[in-house]
């Protein structure tokens, strides 16, 4: 009901009047796409549903509820708290973050100042991603990420949307909350992991994690370094060779590194220029490998830095 | 005998009312002016914390609001806390219309004139919509009208109150007289 609530507060009034009646759980639903002059979408459970001017669903757009430009203008209002220019970077970025952890991602036409994106202009079209944090998603993997009582350097290798940044995120929540729990820094560029709306994290990472939100990642990595004393740090979606420089300092200072990655599989890691010299040189100490074969986020190995593949499902 | 001096004493009396009356009349009108004044340069005041906290902090405007409230007392205080509060219920309603509606319900009733709420209402119908730099301009502007206006009441307010007192006497004095 709080989910709900929380949702629907950022629509216009008449969305809201609509998404407030239809007949399906908000627990579920995975986007609320709108378009502008496009019929109303919902998205659940990978199914895609049409909205009717009663708030019913409906499969012929016919009859399917049309978006307007001024539902799309008062969401917009609602979803930065009437207050555009606070959110200057984060459209510049395509998506705000809201309470509870959603995001919405924005398109419209792109204003260039020379090469760099200066703001989008004529909003026309909205998706509003819903967060579902899963906790205890990480249960299966987390006896092998410790080595003699200690946690190992640890990157997850996976696909796009196969779980990855939701299995890390649990991941930190449970390292956080272990009894001899340690410290973590999250460096949250992207504000997927914390989800911080207004500097709060929306998501839960226990009560040892503190987020440097929609900071670069190498920038935050040092700081972090600097500032928090941390014992571990964690990152989603390292890739470029600040990051991989980053990373070495922070290993070389004796922090733990937990990290994601795009990838198939840790062959496709070492075909990488600059991540291959790291996963040749054995600083990972652990890669668990994620597909969605089975189902999102379905766990297909974790191995050592031998190559040894220590999961069994 | 005794009947004409009761007579006298109550026209006294009525005429002395009459007089105070106008008087005080004329000190309320008097007064009003500086209430005005002190109304503004309050509001000036506080739109300058608004500036602040949005070019400073990038806030957005609920929480600006509500730094504004925490910094303020009074009416001015439940004005914007009750615009945080509506901003923060996100009930569907435009910024404009929370802004301008509070105003109504908490300045309705001072000593402000057409004029003052005209530029008051303006201040509500261009908040956040704009880029931080634009935004900016756009409350400095009305900032410095605000100011303007409160500069020119300020040297003519001794005057005008100086007028008000007297017109005040003079009117109490000239019923005396056409009433007795």
């Amino acid at each position: 009901m709080a989910l709900k609530d929380d949702v629907l507060k950022i629509f216009s009034p008449d969305l809201r009047r609509l998404l407030g009646k239809i007949p399906l759980e908000f627990d579920k639903l995975l986007e609320i796409r709108l378009r502008v002059n496009g019929p109303l979408i919902v998205i659940e459970d990978n199914e895609e549903y049409m909205i009717d001017s009663d708030g019913g669903i409906c499969t012929c757009i016919d009859k399917a509820y049309i978006v307007t430009a001024r539902d799309i203008r008062e969401t917009m209002a609602l979803v930065s708290d009437y207050s555009v220019y606070a959110y200057e970077d984060d459209i510049r970025q395509g998506f705000i973050t809201i309470k509870g952890g959603h995001r919405v991602g924005i398109a419209g036409k792109i204003v260039l100042e020379g090469a760099v994106i200066r703001t989008i202009q004529y909003i026309s079209f909205m998706n509003i991603r819903l967060a579902h944090q899963i906790k205890g998603c990480a249960d299966k993997v987390m006896p092998y990420i410790f080595e003699k009582g200690r946690i190992c350097h640890t990157l997850i290798v996976s696909p796009p949307c196969c779980g990855k940044t939701t299995l890390l995120r649990d991941m930190i929540r449970q390292v956080s909350e272990r009894e001899k729990g340690m410290s973590i820094g999250v460096v949250d560029e992207r504000s997927e992991i914390a989800a911080c709306y207004l500097g709060v994290p929306q998501n839960d990472l226990g009560i040892r994690a503190d987020v440097l939100d929609g900071c670069p990642k190498a920038k935050g990595m040092l700081m972090l370094l600097r500032s928090m004393s941390p014992q571990l740090i964690a990152v989603d979606e390292i890739g470029s060779r600040e990051d991989m420089e980053a990373i070495e300092y922070v290993i070389h200072c004796g922090c733990k590194l937990l990290a994601t990655v795009h990838g198939n599989s840790v062959d496709d890691l070492m075909q990488k220029p600059v991540l291959g010299k790291l996963v040749k040189a054995r600083i990972f100490e652990r890669y668990i490998v994620l597909s969605n074969r089975e189902e999102i986020g379905h766990i297909e190995a974790v191995y050592n830095a031998f190559g040894s593949n220590l999961f069994f499902n | 005998m005794r009947l004409e001096v009761i007579f006298f004493l109550i026209r006294a009396v009525g005429a002395a009312f009459v007089v105070v009356g106008c008087v005080g009349i004329g000190f309320f009108k008097s007064s009003e002016i500086t209430g005005r004044i002190t109304v503004l340069k309050e509001m000036h005041r506080l739109l300058l914390i608004l500036k602040g906290e949005i070019s400073y902090l990038a806030q957005p405007v609920p929480e600006a609001a509500a730094q504004a409230a925490l910094r303020s007392s009074g009416r001015f205080r439940q004005f914007f806390q009750e615009i945080a509060d509506r901003l923060y219920e996100k009930n569907g309603d435009t910024f404009a219309k929370i802004w301008c509606s509070c105003i109504d319900l908490y300045f309705g009733d001072c000593c402000l004139k057409e004029e003052d709420f005209r530029l008051l209402y303006n201040i509500g119908e261009n908040i956040g919509f704009l880029d931080r730099q634009t935004q900016v301009q756009a409350l400095e502007l009305y900032m410095e009208n605000l100011k303007t206006n409160i500069l020119y009441l300020s040297e003519t307010a001794a005057a005008k109150q100086r007028v008000y007192k007297c017109m005040g006497a003079f009117f109490g004095l000239m019923a005396v007289i056409l009433l007795i």
